[in-house]
């Protein structure tokens, strides 16, 4: 034992020792480069302002026809009014019951959000209102679900989103839509990076070609990296496990820090905790080494704009039965019936499936249910993440 | 934009560098990342509402972009080398020989630290780098890679003991014992 500890202290004073880094290049060349890269970055943001009275026409019209999303995107302000749509097909109603939507602020769900702001969202729901639900349950025909990716504003995390669609269309129309649809409910903050990007499923073979507009470029290693979480989250719950790049008609593409690439493998893979910015829960990524135990533990803080999904007050021991996972409430005050307790429920379920879980059991909560979960049982782990209904 | 990046280098830049250099140890990658955090830093600027020192803010933001880094090189790798095993290891190829011109260490043991700290985990290595050469204490380096202090301190831990371990198996691979 003294032995290692003699080792360790060795080793941090080497480390301790080690020589300064230090940076010769002049500062004004740094400054000119930062600077010079965010005005490329406005040049771009400015290119596609000049398309907004089009889609803005397309989304007046849009917002008048469109089915209601369930995802709930209204603000604080609008949340205590009485103002709940419900969906419209009895197949859609049985995934979205109670659960609301107010088209006329869909413009405000990627507002600049405080941790604070949510949580006072949070209390403000009353026992007895309609909650609002974040995932899709397990389903027997999932053949209606398509799913996106968007990052978030600091480019940091791939949200999944999830669009419950009519089976009129084929699969490959509704991919190649999904830029409209996520537009229109104002997820798309920043430039999409798959802006017209044009998707070919085949399903049969578990491939999808991807094909990219001519000048299609990466700026840097964030970029890289967020295109290819955002086209595995979109396609590897469909079976999906290779992506084929084309650019008109040539094949190879060059994907900045990637490299020059034909196709890439997808696969989700990693564990994931889940915590909420504007009403969308957010996988973050997780060290391999984390265990469940840390992941729950970890959503009781907030993190810059992202916020606590289980309050500071709950407490939890946590165990294993195979692929169950089984959370004992320990806390000291009671739990009360309200949406930050669906939240809680719904990103615990989203985290225990990313560890490989297939239900969640919670016990001593002393509530018999919250909304649509009955906690006297088991609860599967759901579909998806982040639904929106539309037509 | 000129004040705000003025005053955040003038504070800051060098250790910036130093910590982006320790993770990637790749001088030109080090530019280019360092040169991503300051696009964040000063995108975000006026969103930073002082919760946290403006300095563990910096250093959180380098943290995020050097992690997208090594997710990226770790795809890469997967794509590109499926046979290369990266789940265990670190996230660079570890080269035992070659020094970048940057880092002059003429002590052995420090050069072998230099390398195998790259065996470690990225939270382990950023523990380490913030801890030990950057000299953050428990509390900075928890606030900074967004965890409980215990969190830093398990990993720590953790990290030292992933270097003994592979200095160990070095001694032994070069009969050192």
């Amino acid at each position: 034992m003294n032995n290692e500890k003699q080792h360790d202290e060795k080793i941090v004073e080497a480390l301790k020792n080690m020589p300064n880094i230090t940076d010769e290049t002049p500062k004004n060349i740094v400054y000119q480069r930062v600077s010079s890269n965010m005005s490329n970055e406005r040049v771009r943001k400015g290119k596609s302002l000049k398309l907004l009275p089009f889609f803005g026409t397309i989304l007046t019209v849009a917002l008048l026809l469109v089915i209601p999303f369930i995802l709930d995107t209204t603000s604080y302000e609008t949340t205590v009014e009485d103002n709940a749509m419900e969906a419209k097909t009895e197949e859609d109603a049985e995934v979205i019951t109670e659960l609301e939507s107010d088209m006329n602020n869909k413009s405000s769900i990627m507002q600049e959000n405080t941790p604070e702001r949510e949580e006072a969202e949070q209390e403000i729901m009353m026992d007895g209102e309609a909650f609002k639900y974040s995932v899709v349950p397990q389903l027997d025909n999932d053949s209606n679900l398509i799913y996106g990716a968007i990052p978030d504003e600091q480019f940091q995390y791939v949200i999944p989103i999830t669009l419950l669609v009519s089976e009129d269309r084929s699969m490959n129309e509704h991919y190649n839509k999904l830029e409209q649809y996520i537009s229109e409910v104002g997820l798309l903050k920043t430039d999409y990076l798959l802006k017209d990007v044009t998707f070919m499923i085949e399903q049969e073979e578990n491939v999808v070609t991807i094909k990219l507009p001519e000048k299609f470029t990466l700026d840097s290693s964030a970029q890289a990296y967020m295109l290819l979480e955002m086209l595995e989250t979109m396609f590897v719950p469909l079976g999906i496990k290779k992506a084929v790049f084309i650019s008109d008609g040539e094949e190879a593409i060059d994907l900045g820090p990637i490299g020059i690439v034909e196709e890439l493998p997808l696969q989700v893979e990693g564990k994931f905790n889940y915590k909420k910015h504007n009403q969308l829960l957010v996988p973050i990524p997780l060290e391999e080494e984390v265990i469940i135990d840390e992941a729950i533990i970890d959503m009781k803080n907030n993190d810059g704009y992202l916020v606590q999904t289980i309050p500071e007050h709950v407490d939890f021991t946590i165990e294993s039965a195979g692929d169950n996972l089984m959370l004992t409430y320990t806390g000291e005050t009671n739990l009360s019936v309200n949406q930050q307790m669906v939240t809680m429920i719904e990103a615990i379920l989203m985290t225990a499936k990313s560890y490989g879980y297939v239900k969640v059991e919670f016990i001593d909560m002393n509530i018999p249910s919250i909304g649509n979960y009955n906690l006297n049982e088991p609860i599967d782990v759901p579909e998806a993440v982040n639904p929106i209904l539309r037509d | 934009m000129k004040t705000v990046f003025d005053k955040l280098y003038d504070e800051y830049h060098q250790d910036l560098f130093q910590f982006i250099f320790y993770m990637v140890k790749d001088k030109q990658l080090t530019e280019d990342l360092v040169q991503e955090v300051y696009i964040k830093v000063l995108k975000s600027y006026s969103s930073f509402k002082g919760e946290s020192s403006e300095k563990t803010w910096l250093f959180s933001i380098a943290r995020h972009v050097t992690f997208d880094y090594f997710r990226s090189l770790k795809r890469r790798k997967k794509s590109v080398l499926d046979f290369f095993d990266w789940s265990e290891s670190g996230e660079s190829i570890m080269d035992e020989n070659i020094l970048p011109e940057a880092v002059a260490i003429q002590n052995d043991e420090m050069r072998r630290i230099y390398h195998i700290i790259d065996r470690c985990s990225v939270d382990q290595k950023s523990v380490l780098i913030l801890r030990f050469i950057q000299s953050f204490s428990i509390k900075e380096t928890a606030e900074i890679l967004n965890c409980s202090v215990s969190k830093v301190k398990t990993t720590q831990h953790r990290a030292l003991k992933t270097l003994r371990k592979h200095l160990s198996e070095l001694d032994l691979k070069e009969g050192i014992e």
